[in-house]
């Protein structure tokens, strides 16, 4: 006597419960092709399907390539801007200021170091349309802000064996936008505007 | 063909019993409890610095950030309330349903309100957005699906404490609760398996120099002078190995018999992380996932060895 082929515990429910399943596999079966898939943004899969998975992974943070931690070269990016008015340099700063000119909780200050991360990522066009109108409310005399992005370096490992230097910096482009003339629009956090993170006075 | 029909019910039952057997919601339950606790502490920090971070007044105004977000995302719907008043509402809204949800209060639509709201900080200052908001979205999102708020009600534990704080036999969740377990053990997998594979990419993870870039990134940097470590390379050669085997393996090893030894190597590895490279909340919103793959019953002991 042939042996009855035992029927899936998958089907064993109410015909209600089976489509839902049947809803559900189909939904996880998405979701697993959304999380391998889009991490690889250059892979056939993602050129071919990307667009059906992107929404939903960007919704929901699942698309980036979980790079965490791995230098190409170590940096600190910063940003050193300088305030002019009229032709005349009033003085240089750095963004980020430090953690302690700002008296900022270390979690809030790592927020501002994604911040200055984000903007050197994002590029020069972003900065003159989404960042210096934030430091020219920050300094309501500057006529006009030069920003420069350094990257402050810790040199390669064989090098820092021989090397006594240990920090360099580096320019990496600049950025620089008049300041417009307007009402002033914000009012700027005053531990911000107060504390003085000025690096060095004009001579 | 009945051996088809037979391979094809035998992956249909393999299926079934990964995605929708019902599992003890007491998993979910320490989950919930440890994360919602971690970010609780995350986002009242951020609270304290909202008019810098969120306000028309502070680093990035609406228009920006609408403008960011349609040049970054791909039709996803924008949820950010315009006025600073809203978002200030918004924002202590978020922090009180995290602490419903770590009390145990939250149910599944508080838990999506949770969800949007977490979103709605996202989308309104993307410049701020770092690791840790990154991986807690995902995580606040399978809490949608769980029903872990069954177990560790801490109100009513206080209220009366005879019920004590866990039902002592287990108390099987429903389907999605089981999707949810799933979803999150797979999440932190990809997440280590791509890290460790991207970390292939870079020669200086073959020089074993990696160890050392990574100490001297950005916010580590203000922490601890690491200079000392060029008096012992080959700690940092070690390091290096250790990392990129512990990344590429874990996804493996964790669904064995060796898992309890890739927890423990994992705990290690963050806790690790946490005090050299000054990432506290990203090493807990980590760790917080291992829960999820601690089987129910040593749970269970733990909280009765509590006391609770």
């Amino acid at each position: 006597m042939r042996k009855k082929i035992k029927k899936p515990a998958f089907f064993k429910n109410a015909l209600f419960q089976v489509t839902l399943k049947i809803f559900l596999s189909l939904y996880i079966i998405y979701h697993l092709a959304v999380v391998f898939i889009t991490p690889q943004r250059m892979s056939i899969l993602y050129k071919n399907f990307g667009s059906y998975f992107i929404s939903y992974a960007q919704t929901l943070f699942i698309n980036g390539n979980w790079n965490f931690y791995i230098p190409r070269r170590s940096h600190y990016y910063n940003f050193k801007y300088t305030i002019m008015e009229g032709k005349k340099k009033m003085g240089t700063f750095w963004w980020p200021p430090s953690r302690k000119e700002v008296n900022r909780i270390y979690l809030n200050h790592n927020r501002l170091i994604s911040h200055s991360r984000f903007f050197m990522i994002v590029g020069g066009r972003n900065i003159r349309r989404h960042f210096i109108p934030y430091l020219c409310d920050l300094h309501p005399s500057a006529d006009k802000i030069v920003v420069k992005a350094t990257l402050k370096r810790k040199p390669r490992l064989k090098n820092a064996f021989n090397s006594s230097i240990y920090d360099s910096k580096e320019e990496w482009f600049s950025v620089n936008s008049r300041c417009s003339k307007r009402k002033k629009t914000r009012n700027i956090d005053s531990s911000l505007e107060e504390k003085s993170y000025l690096m060095e006075d004009v001579k | 063909m009945r051996w088809i029909k037979d391979i094809i019910f035998g992956m249909l039952e393999a299926w079934d019993s990964f995605w929708f057997k019902p599992v003890d919601t007491i998993t979910l339950a320490c989950f919930r409890f440890f994360f919602c606790s971690v970010l609780f502490v995350m986002y009242l920090i951020r609270f304290f610095d909202i008019r810098l971070f969120f306000y028309e007044s502070g680093l990035m105004n609406s228009a920006s950030a609408q403008s960011l977000h349609q040049l970054f995302t791909h039709k996803v719907f924008y949820l950010v309330p315009s006025s600073d008043m809203l978002l200030y509402l918004c924002h202590l809204l978020f922090i009180v349903i995290l602490l419903c949800m770590v009390l145990g209060l939250a149910n599944r639509l508080l838990a999506l309100l949770a969800f949007l709201l977490h979103l709605v900080f996202l989308q309104r200052n993307p410049s701020i957005v770092f690791g840790p908001d990154v991986v807690a979205t995902f995580w606040l999102f399978c809490l949608i699906f769980s029903n872990s708020n069954k177990q560790l009600r801490w109100v009513h534990y206080f209220l009366n404490k005879r019920k004590g704080l866990i039902s002592e036999r287990a108390e099987k969740g429903d389907w999605l609760n089981t999707v949810a377990l799933r979803f999150i053990q797979i999440q932190l997998c990809v997440i280590y398996m791509f890290s460790g594979l991207e970390k292939l990419k870079l020669r200086s993870w073959w020089e074993d120099t990696a160890i050392w870039e990574m100490l001297s990134l950005s916010h580590s940097a203000s922490l601890v002078d690491f200079s000392f470590l060029l008096s012992i390379p080959l700690l940092m050669g070690i390091l290096a190995i250790l990392t990129v085997l512990f990344e590429i393996y874990f996804p493996v090893l964790v669904w064995t018999s060796l898992r309890k030894k890739a927890l423990l190597i994992g705990l290690c590895f963050h806790v690790g992380m946490a005090l050299c490279l000054n990432v506290h909340f990203f090493s807990l919103i980590m760790l917080s996932a291992y829960i999820v793959f601690v089987p129910a019953g040593s749970l269970r002991q733990f909280i009765y060895r509590l006391k609770f």
